[in-house]
């Protein structure tokens, strides 16, 4: 009881509590903030560095240009697009995890003896581009 | 450092103290992340990136492959008869002039002892009771106790006096009446035949067996123009038998168990079974005109042919036998005699005789062949069964019991008179086996036993069953047999028998060469002897458990000379039997038999291999690292075909890698190897 008396009675007890709460919390939401967007930032940053991809295969088949897909990287890819001369196409969506690997389907009508030039693009822009002769 | 060496009163009392601890810590924690997440990250993606450069995968040669290596044997070969004499198993890995020598060795012949009597002198009687029948008597002396069988068929040609109710038959041993059968003719006079079949365990020393007949009807006359009396016996065969009078019937058109008819045996060696079905029933007892028809039952499932018989008319004697031989496992085995009425009303068994004798498969030859396809004839003179051929060639000169029965259904092509049968040894009638039945009428059910037993010389036998009508002089056929069953058992009588039996164990790779790929299995030995015997190579059968050389593309074995030669067989598309889950194939080379010769064969080269249509790839590893191949293409124009592999190749080797599932299509294709860190070999061929 008296040291509660004592502490009220004082006129510079709260300001310097208040004062040292106020500065802790902004202290920590703001290192908070700062933490969780450099987490954010780097994880992404870590995503686009681990995706490594390759064309296995590539089949120019009669219903379109048919494209087998790897993935050697460190993280799970979704194809996001298929350009073929430039143009994109249409595609079955796919998506790897670790090791895995299928096929992503086109519609593309062909040309025999042509030079077409593919580019596989996942979500986060890593790209798979090369030339391609298609069978005569 | 600086934060903990601090005293904690003076942070205490420091007004900012708390939240600077608090930035510190976050800014380390924030220093961490960006160096998780971005420079370790990038030291990791970088070390694999420079991994990856370190690979340097090269696909050296791609070929198809039509077989495995050799497999040869893992171990001595067990001999279960002969004996080595000269090398090891190790000598017949490779055909290098090296070789393990085996030498046939004396074995025991079967012991068994035989008699048999055949005549064509007429006797009768009008006696109801037995009355010996003066030419089937046969007296024998056996050494040890022994399972002995008799068989008796008796039989009255058309126009020979016969009483339409037909004769009786017995079979007496030592004075006492032991088994009966009866049959009736389809009028006075007509073919009249009777088997009656016996079997038990006899006592050393002397004995009689005596055929006897008698008339069903007291007093009214009955004959027996030939009849043929046989009997074997055996101390060391596995026997069992039943006789059993007790009437049982059926009205049911397809075969049921004659529950009184039912065997089991227990084997303990791979044998040879002789199994014999006799059933009939008396004068009196429920029978239609459509009389009765048999079969026999091994192991739950009917074997292929049966037999038929009609009698005179409604409740006239009938009865109707058939004989069987096949190959019996190792284990137990349930053997039925099996009934059934063609036209759905009560047939009757008044008593029946099965017997089946087992006897060790490498000590007896048999032979037996059924069939369903109908033979016709009008001729009197015996013509052939041209469904009922065997030939044998025996090694030793052999004591030998040959069966014959040929009958036809109801409703197939027969006289009234009906038909005879007799057999054939090697080109010469035996006529003292002639047999002759009738049927109840036109186009009814009948058939008839032949029987012959007779010492065959080492050599080549052909035995055919031949039949004739007894009515002949038709224009158009006038007797059918539809179904018979024809049989040759033959026990060496031989002093000396030589044998040699080894066999080994061998393994094919199953994970290269997966089962579902494999064409056939391939066998092949290089050999040579000191004489001209036939060998055979056999392979166990890990479904029936036992070796067999069913489903080979050669089954008539292999002669080798003085000169080393080889002998190649495959086991077609039956290779699945011979090889076990883990890849083991069980091989036995056998000789042809017993004989007088002590033969020596060496053996430079036995081993087995598989066939496949598969493609070997050759990989060289030139980089740095390890490489782990995980997927393979092979790619043509039309065809571009994924495999998934796994093969790892440590820095500067070389592997050679089998798929017995990869057909290689037509040139030109490229084959590429994916590894696990990306990089991509190609090889292509134009």
């Amino acid at each position: 009881m008296i040291v509660m008396k004592e502490f009220l009675g004082n006129k510079r007890g709260v300001t310097p509590v208040l004062s040292n709460v106020l500065l802790t919390v902004i202290a920590v939401a703001a290192m908070s903030l700062a933490a969780s967007a450099t987490y954010v930032i780097t994880d992404n940053m870590r995503q686009i560095m681990g995706e490594r991809v390759i064309a296995e295969d590539v089949w120019f088949m009669p219903e379109g240009i048919s494209i087998y897909v790897r993935n050697v990287g460190e993280v799970t890819v979704a194809v996001a697009s298929v350009y073929v001369n430039f143009t994109s196409q249409s595609f079955t969506p796919l998506a790897l995890e670790v090791g895995e690997h299928g096929w992503v389907n086109t519609t593309l009508v062909w040309d025999g003896n042509s030079l077409y030039h593919i580019n596989i693009v996942t979500s986060r822009g890593t790209k798979i581009v090369d030339y391609y002769n298609s069978p005569s | 450092m600086w934060i903990t060496t601090i005293h904690p009163r003076k942070l205490l009392g420091n007004k900012r103290g708390i939240s600077n601890v608090i930035v510190i810590v976050l800014s380390l924690v924030i220093l961490v992340v960006i160096a998780a997440n971005v420079i370790l990250w990038s030291y990791r993606m970088n070390q694999l990136d420079w991994e990856r450069m370190q690979e340097d995968l090269d696909i050296i040669d791609v070929v198809s492959i039509y077989n495995s290596s050799w497999s040869d044997a893992e171990g001595e070969y067990i001999i279960s008869k002969g004996s080595r004499t000269n090398g090891t198993y190790m000598n017949t890995q490779a055909v290098d002039g090296s070789f393990e020598t085996f030498e046939e060795g004396l074995t025991a012949a079967l012991e068994h002892g035989c008699a048999f009597r055949s005549s064509d002198v007429r006797v009768s009687t009008t006696s109801g009771t037995p009355a010996n029948d003066s030419e089937a008597i046969l007296d024998i002396m056996l050494d040890e106790d022994s399972h002995i069988f008799v068989i008796y068929n008796a039989g009255s040609k058309a126009g020979s006096a016969e009483d339409q109710a037909g004769k009786g038959c017995s079979i007496n041993i030592d004075g006492e009446d032991k088994a009966f059968s009866w049959q009736s003719p389809y009028a006075p006079d007509s073919a009249n035949s009777v088997t009656v079949v016996w079997a038990s365990y006899l006592s050393a020393g002397a004995h009689t067996i005596q055929g006897r007949f008698f008339a069903n009807r007291e007093g009214y006359s009955v004959g027996i123009d030939t009849r043929q009396l046989v009997a074997y016996w055996f101390p060391t065969a596995s026997a069992e038998y039943v006789r059993s009078s007790i009437s049982t019937t059926t009205v049911s058109s397809t075969p049921v168990d004659d529950v009184e008819a039912v065997l089991n045996i227990t084997l303990d060696e791979e044998s040879v079974a002789f199994i014999a079905y006799n059933a009939g029933n008396r004068l009196g007892s429920a029978e239609p005109q459509e009389g009765k028809g048999i079969t026999l039952n091994v192991d739950g499932s009917d074997v292929s042919t049966v037999e038929w018989q009609s009698g005179c008319g409604f409740q006239d004697a009938n009865s109707v036998t058939t004989a069987y031989a096949t190959l019996l496992t190792t284990g137990s085995h349930t053997i039925k005699g099996r009934f059934f009425s063609p036209s759905g009303q009560t047939t009757t068994i008044d008593e029946r005789q099965l017997i089946v004798f087992c006897f060790p498969a490498d000590l007896v030859t048999y032979r037996f062949t059924e069939s369903a396809s109908p033979v016709f004839t009008a001729s009197g003179d015996p013509v052939n069964d041209t469904e009922a051929t065997l030939s044998a060639t025996l090694t030793t000169s052999s004591n030998s019991l040959i069966i014959y029965t040929g009958g036809n259904s109801h409703g197939a092509t027969e006289c009234r008179e009906g038909k005879g049968v007799l057999l054939n040894v090697d080109g010469a009638d035996k006529l003292n086996t002639s047999s002759w039945q009738s049927p109840q009428a036109r186009d009814y059910a009948d058939s008839a036993t032949s029987l012959w037993s007779g010492q065959l010389s080492a050599g080549l036998h052909t035995i055919q069953g031949r039949f004739f009508s007894n009515t002949p002089g038709s224009s158009s056929p006038n007797i059918t047999i539809s179904h018979r069953q024809l049989l040759v058992l033959s026990f060496s009588a031989a002093a000396a028998n030589y044998r040699l039996d080894v066999s080994n164990a061998f393994a094919v790779d199953l994970s290269t060469y997966p089962s579902d790929y494999i064409r056939t299995l391939e066998i092949q030995m290089r050999c040579r002897a000191n004489d001209f015997e036939k060998w055979y190579l056999k392979l166990y059968n890990w479904s029936s458990s036992s070796y067999s050389n069913n489903g080979l593309n050669s089954t008539i074995g292999y002669t080798p000379s003085t000169e080393w030669s080889r002998y190649t067989v495959n086991a077609t598309d039956k290779w699945s039997s011979y090889v076990y889950d883990n890849g083991t194939i069980r091989l036995k080379l056998v000789d042809e038999g017993a004989d007088g010769n002590q033969t020596k064969i060496d053996v430079d080269f036995l081993a087995v291999r598989v066939l496949v249509n598969g493609a070997k790839f050759t990989f060289k590893q030139e980089g740095s690292l390890t490489c782990h191949i995980v997927s393979l293409w092979v790619n043509n124009s039309t065809h571009h075909r994924r495999y998934e592999i796994s093969v790892f190749i440590n820095s500067g080797e070389r592997t050679s890698y089998v798929r017995s599932d990869i057909s290689l299509p037509n040139k030109p294709h490229i084959i590429k190897a994916v590894t696990a860190r990306g990089n991509v070999a190609v090889y292509s061929e134009d």
